[in-house]
């Protein structure tokens, strides 16, 4: 296991991580159910992490189970869900200051007693959610799904990649799909959820300051899980044969065109390589000193934010800038010929170096964060693999340029997604 | 001068060592043991409200959005390029301007006295050519053009321009693709000499770090050039103290449903900087005591879907200038506007509970521990605070000594009659074709 991390099985599907570090003034708690990602379950997913807010058997009342929060000293709780690969992750998580900055000694059992409340008595009404909490949350969730296109670069980006891997799970949007919602009631949803319950592989974190016996005794006395008949879930599709890129483009009435190209890597992240093709992400379009910045950016001014970044679970690498509606073939160009130079060899030792270093420090700082640390080592435990921070740093450092070059070797254009500008209309 | 101060803040386990340079530079220096990454900002009180002051005895009106112009050029070098200098040494660099302030400064795991030489030695530079400023010109246009498209953004952007006429608060930070064509060398050189000056800017340094070497390597790095510039700035205020005159503002993007903000003029008229703190967890303990989601008016409003999942509310002040912010999406903005300030009005005739004072301010103080785990989210807001006359700290040393009759005298006296506004921003179509 990873060190300085305990496991305990609670019992079967059921685990329990600990870390016991001095280094925050609050406690984490964390417990993560995984679903397989579909189109018919995506939507009952989401509107359990939204309906969970609303409230329990001992609090009824929204109001009053956050006033409840507010006196645990503002502990913060949330649940929402997360996509990873052909995942879907419903996650519920509580942070709240530690016993030894407050009056309140009881606050880690209180805490916990309340998070196994939200978790196991949510609000009912028989075998239902709430009518009035679910509609709601389904008008909402609704709504979050018509409000994709505010936020004009995160749309384009969710739309390559639904062009992207059409047909496949991967398509699905974690927030659910409108059509699907609109048939949910609060009754299917409460079934939904007992479901889950008993179905799901649970995993459950803990970082705090405090004696692990104690807090894994505290867990095992107030979560009721039942022994989890869960199947694993299969790994993703992730090797795609050679294709001309296809070009995708939709209008909109806005100011800046924003352009997503997605890229194929066929590298599976249990891949040697696939560590040698995070650095050529990071060569590539990583931060401020990458290619595409350097050249894209600074030298011939065409866009002000430009990135690259890597899809683990389908082996995939996007790149997206913010640019002027008539400098798209262009900047299209430019990205295309920017990628084969690397591919063809066309950086040096110094920036090998110099990805190698920043991606080290951000494996190094992930121990700063309560959140980091949780996330990290769920996507470790979600992937099998259980190597050290350390071992995975030496495994960086090892890397050399023939290595990047075979990694990027079969990286080719799949998908250009580009979101125009409606211009005027000629009747 | 020249000397260390240590201040302690014994509830929250923490401490600041300050320290100030013959110059006047002021270097803060917060010790956190066990963390791996280390951060450095070095910051001069120089922002987007800074437009007209006299320095050396001439008046200057510069174009709107140079103080964010400059502090895209400062990252250029001679010998090429800052973020490339960091690069090597497995840092992440960056900078932003805000109302009233620049800051530079880079995160780490490794090489920090390196990197701290790096970021003190930049920011004392400046070199510009015509051709080089032209060039930034396109990359700005383009970040402009980005907020343009972000319907948030616009919406708060109006609501200052509704709350502030006068007041430069109103600017946008960057400027526009028109203002900042009338940006040269000149006087992009002339702000630098101005406002990059020991007395005018703060290190801010936080992690493991060692702070006599830390002090070293800044005193060493520091040039007989950045020395010398100490001119004195008199900044122009525009007093913008009356009611509001337009209230709202409307606009439409191609977005789904309506986004609104609702602006509260609060001006900071007092001048000692417990005032300013006892104002400021006023407002923090008034806005979760009514909009909470422990609140009935918060819960109230969601379920009739007056409001939506990302409503929220902040507040913010600065020199001459303050507004609280409330908003996020609303099918019916204009009705949830006209609410709002009814039931605003209730609320401050009335004598608070002290139960609903008393859980907030427990939500604050836990509230606070949180924020403490991220050195990202104190050195952030550590360099704003101090921007504005304020130490960061004294916020939870006032908290704690907050009591309910202050609260309670406070809320009975503060009106907010004349000086509400709202910005809507409206669906134009929105379908994608």
């Amino acid at each position: 296991m990873f060190k300085g991390i305990e496991v305990h099985e609670l019992s079967p599907n059921i685990n329990l991580y600990t870390l016991k570090t001095k280094q925050f003034k609050t406690d984490s708690v964390g417990i993560f159910f995984e679903r397989r990602l579909s189109n018919e379950e995506a939507s009952k997913n989401a509107m359990l992490a939204a309906v969970m807010k609303r409230g329990t058997q001992k609090f009824p009342m929204t109001r009053d189970l956050y006033r409840e929060l507010d006196n645990l000293y503002g502990a913060v709780y949330s649940s929402n869900i997360s996509k990873y690969g052909e995942r879907q992750i419903i996650k519920f998580q509580m942070q709240f200051p530690d016993c030894n900055y407050i009056e309140d000694k009881s606050i880690f059992e209180k805490s916990i007693s309340m998070l196994n409340e939200i978790v196991n008595h949510p609000f009912r009404e028989g075998n239902s959610f709430s009518q009035d909490y679910f509609e709601q949350e389904k008008k909402n969730q609704i709504l979050k799904l018509e409000n994709r296109i505010n936020n004009k670069m995160a749309y384009a980006f969710d739309r390559c990649i639904e062009e992207m891997y059409k047909g496949e799970p991967f398509s699905v949007n974690e927030d659910g799909d409108i059509r699907i919602l609109e048939e949910l009631d609060g009754k299917t949803l409460y079934d939904h959820y007992k479901n889950v319950l008993k179905t799901s592989k649970v995993d459950i974190f803990i970082i705090s300051r405090n004696d692990r016996n104690h807090y894994a005794g505290e867990i095992l006395r107030s979560f009721e899980f039942k022994n989890q008949k869960s199947k694993p879930i299969a790994r993703e599709k992730h090797i795609y044969p050679f294709v001309k890129p296809s070009f995708v483009t939709e209008k909109m009435d806005i100011a800046q065109g924003k352009l997503v190209m997605g890229f194929r890597t066929n590298i599976p992240y249990e891949d040697s390589l696939y560590r040698p093709l995070l650095v050529f992400n990071e060569i590539l379009g990583g931060g401020t000193y990458s290619k595409l910045f350097q050249n894209i950016r600074e030298k011939e001014s065409l866009c002000y934010g430009i990135f690259s970044t890597v899809e683990k679970f389908k082996s995939a690498l996007f790149v997206a800038s913010g640019i002027d509606f008539d400098k798209k073939d262009i900047v299209v160009d430019l990205i295309q010929e920017q990628v084969e130079k690397m591919k063809e060899g066309f950086f040096d030792e110094e920036d090998l170096e110099n990805a190698k270093k920043s991606i080290i420090s951000s494996i190094n700082s992930i121990k700063d964060s309560p959140n980091k640390i949780m996330n990290y080592y769920y996507s470790r435990i979600l992937t099998n693999s259980y190597i050290e921070a350390d071992e995975i740093i030496k495994q960086f450092e090892a890397i050399d340029k023939e290595m990047v070059l075979k990694a990027a070797g079969g990286i080719f254009l799949d998908t250009v997604y580009f979101l125009d500008e409606k211009g005027e209309l000629i009747e | 001068m020249n000397k260390t101060s240590k201040i302690d803040i014994p509830h929250l386990d923490e401490k600041v060592y300050k320290h100030t340079t013959e110059e006047g530079l002021e270097i803060h220096i917060m010790e956190k043991k066990g963390f791996s990454k280390k951060y450095a900002f070095f910051g001069t009180r120089y922002g987007s409200i800074d437009n007209s002051f006299v320095a050396d005895g001439k008046y200057h009106d510069m174009p709107h959005g140079i103080a964010h112009f400059l502090e895209h050029k400062v990252f250029e070098e001679e010998k090429g390029d800052v973020f490339e200098i960091f690069s090597k040494s497995g840092a992440k660099s960056n900078a932003y301007t805000s109302h009233d302030s620049t800051n530079y400064l880079f995160s780490c795991t490794d090489r920090f006295y390196k990197n701290l030489e790096t970021l003190i030695d930049f920011v004392q530079k400046l070199n510009i050519d015509k051709n080089s400023v032209d060039k930034e010109k396109g990359i700005i246009k383009q970040e402009i053009m980005m907020y343009e498209d972000n319907p948030e953004w616009r919406a708060y952007i109006n609501t200052l321009k509704l709350m502030y006429p006068e007041h430069p608060v109103h600017i946008d930070i960057a400027g526009t693709v028109e203002s900042i064509k009338e940006i040269d060398k000149e006087r992009l050189e002339t702000c630098y000499r101005t406002f990059y000056s020991p007395n005018n800017m703060i290190v801010f340094l936080i992690g493991d770090i060692d702070r006599f070497k830390a002090i070293d390597v800044i005193k060493k790095t520091i040039t007989q050039d950045f020395k010398k510039r100490n001119s004195k700035i008199e900044r122009i205020v525009h007093e913008d103290l009356g009611p509001v005159d337009k209230e709202i503002h409307r606009e439409s993007l191609s977005i789904a449903s309506p986004i609104f903000y609702m602006g509260i003029k609060c001006h900071q008229d007092f001048e000692a900087e417990s005032d300013i703190l006892k104002k400021e967890i006023f407002v923090d303990i008034f806005l979760n005591s009514m909009l909470g989601k422990g609140s009935n008016l918060y819960n109230d409003l969601y379920e009739k879907g007056m409001i939506g999942k990302n409503f929220g509310y902040d507040y913010n002040y600065g020199s001459a200038y303050g507004y609280i912010l409330i908003g996020g999406e609303s099918e019916k903005p204009e009705e949830t506007y006209d609410i709002l300030k009814a039931k605003f009005v209730e609320f401050l005739g009335k004598d608070p509970k002290r139960e609903d004072f008393d859980r907030i301010k427990k939500k604050l103080k836990g509230e606070s521990l949180i924020y403490l785990n991220s050195l990202d989210y104190i050195a952030n807001a550590y360099v704003s605070a101090h921007h504005k006359g304020i130490d960061f700290f004294n916020y939870f040393k006032e908290l704690e000594k907050f009591d309910y009759e202050t609260y309670a005298s406070m809320q009975k006296n503060y009106r907010i009659e004349g000086k509400t506004v709202l910005s809507v921003v409206y669906p134009n179509s929105g379908e994608v074709s």
